[in-house]
């Protein structure tokens, strides 16, 4: 046991240990130091002075761990078709302590510098030498191999850009989750959503049936039996008015989402018995196949002994994929 | 009697959600695969016409698909937020699902137009990148032997040792 215990402090002191003044090592354990006083400091929460000794200690232990890891990987390369990828995962923690920290992490940010980013921290030791300063690379094989590595990261920086615009397209337009992507020779949509049948649970679809679903119990509440009835007479007559004020109520209760409301279709198909109301959302934009997918909630009118209206609806609106639509 | 419940995974919540990622990996791969055919191909033509070493034939290749397809998404990021709304949807239907949202009818006279348009401006960009890139790497005799006897350069073998190649 005891020999073992040396070995191992051996072997860990060995790899960790600074060999010399200067070496990899040595701004780790000033990070891991840095860290540990942080510790001894007034907790930042209840500070009152705007920049806190916790604050200057937690930030160097942040630089002198990127300058570790930068360090590290020049020392020990880790590399991917003849490319040592460090500078890309010195470049990721230097993205993640300059834009992803704190109450509002610059998420979008972060990752769009973070290719070009690395590339400079790549490029840099071809640009600065020690003894001579700034210098332009004379070598033509070295100018080649900036010249494509700095390309091949502003492509990455263009996926990820468009990757960005595809998310705000789902976001600006939420009924989209409702379709399946499976038909899409760009985008790909990560875990079990690929589905289409899985997919149209995503559908805002919901949110616009549960409107339905109260408009309709506010619009019919306290009225009698040949009042509903008109008002089932009328709306069959003019949709619109019934459609525009689920509508504005929908969008009141989701900000945001008002560009995708042109794209729904609201239908109230009255049926027996007397009266079973069908509430139907039909998603009408962007989608894989002819028919978009719906959403549907059946509900019963009826009139009880005092002759007023009284509205009850199944629990579960039902969710129709394109491929299933029309039941 | 009724209650407003919450239905379904989803909020309409606006801001960035986690919960519902769609990645663009398939893009990565579709682009690898074009870039790739398009690189060997390409490389072999500088090879043959302008006596470029394979080595440095792939190379500048390379370079200049790298320099169109670049260029290419910068100005779609750059136009896209001017696009007609009508456009921008077709643009949005196709890349999610493959179709085009307006009826298809009355795309295709469009469509090639657009396909027209962008390969004509890739094959300029393309060639003015070539053009730069000899300026830059190629040694100035060679480069004119390579560009006005480029028959006779590779029928002899005489190749311009391209740097690096």
């Amino acid at each position: 046991m005891k020999n073992f215990l040396v070995a191992f402090w051996q072997d860990f002191w060995g790899f960790l240990g600074p060999r010399r003044a200067y070496a990899w090592q040595t701004p780790l354990w000033l990070s891991i130091l840095a860290w540990l006083l942080s510790w001894l400091t007034t907790n930042p929460d209840v500070a009152t002075v705007p920049v806190t000794a916790h604050d200057i200690l937690i930030n160097f232990s942040w630089v002198f761990l990127i300058i570790a890891v930068g360090w590290f990987t020049t020392d020990y390369p880790l590399k991917i078709l003849g490319q040592n990828i460090g500078p890309w995962i010195t470049g990721a923690l230097l993205c993640l302590y300059l834009f992803a920290r704190g109450n509002e992490p610059m998420v979008r940010t972060a990752l769009l510098v973070w290719p070009l980013l690395s590339t400079a921290i790549a490029a840099l030791p071809q640009f600065f030498k020690i003894d001579s300063g700034f210098q332009w690379p004379k070598s033509l094989p070295v100018q080649q191999h900036l010249a494509v590595l700095l390309l091949l990261n502003l492509l990455l920086t263009s996926w990820i850009l468009f990757g960005f615009r595809t998310q705000d397209w789902i976001t600006q337009y939420p009924g989209l989750k409702g379709e399946s992507f499976d038909q899409s020779l760009f985008v790909l949509h990560l875990f079990d959503r690929q589905d289409p049948a899985k997919a149209a649970d995503y559908s805002r679809g919901k949110d616009i049936i549960e409107g339905m679903r109260n408009e309709l119990v506010q619009q019919s509440f306290g009225l009698t039996r040949p009042e509903m009835e008109r008002w089932l007479f009328d709306n069959k007559q003019n949709p619109q008015i019934f459609s525009d004020a689920v509508m504005s109520r929908v969008a009141q209760a989701h900000k945001g989402d008002r560009l995708d409301q042109q794209f729904w279709q609201l239908e109230t198909i009255v049926g027996e018995p007397e009266y079973r109301v069908l509430l139907r959302a039909l998603w009408r934009g962007p989608r894989p196949r002819i028919e978009g997918h719906s959403v549907q909630l059946s509900c019963q009118i009826s009139f009880g002994s005092s002759n007023r209206t009284q509205i009850k609806c199944d629990d579960e609106a039902q969710v129709f994929s394109g491929v299933s639509a029309s039941p | 009697m009724h209650s407003t419940r919450p239905v379904g995974p989803h909020s309409g919540d606006a801001m960035e959600s986690f919960d519902y990622w769609v990645l663009p990996l398939r893009t990565f791969a579709l682009q690898g695969l074009f870039l790739l055919v398009t690189i060997a191909l390409e490389a072999i033509v500088l090879h043959n016409r302008l006596g470029i070493s394979r080595r440095g034939g792939v190379q500048y290749a390379l370079i200049i698909n790298l320099v169109s397809t670049v260029i290419g998404w910068m100005t779609f990021f750059t136009l896209e937020p001017y696009f007609p709304n009508a456009l921008e949807l077709d643009v949005m239907s196709y890349v999610l699902f493959n179709r085009t949202l307006s009826p298809a009818a009355a795309m295709p006279s469009l469509v090639l137009i657009g396909v027209f348009a962008i390969y004509t401006l890739t094959f300029v960009i393309e060639t003015q990148a070539m053009t730069v890139l000899l300026r830059l790497w190629a040694p100035p005799p060679r480069l004119n032997m390579a560009l006005s006897r480029k028959r006779v350069a590779a029928s002899c073998a005489i190749k311009v040792p391209c740097p690096g190649g």
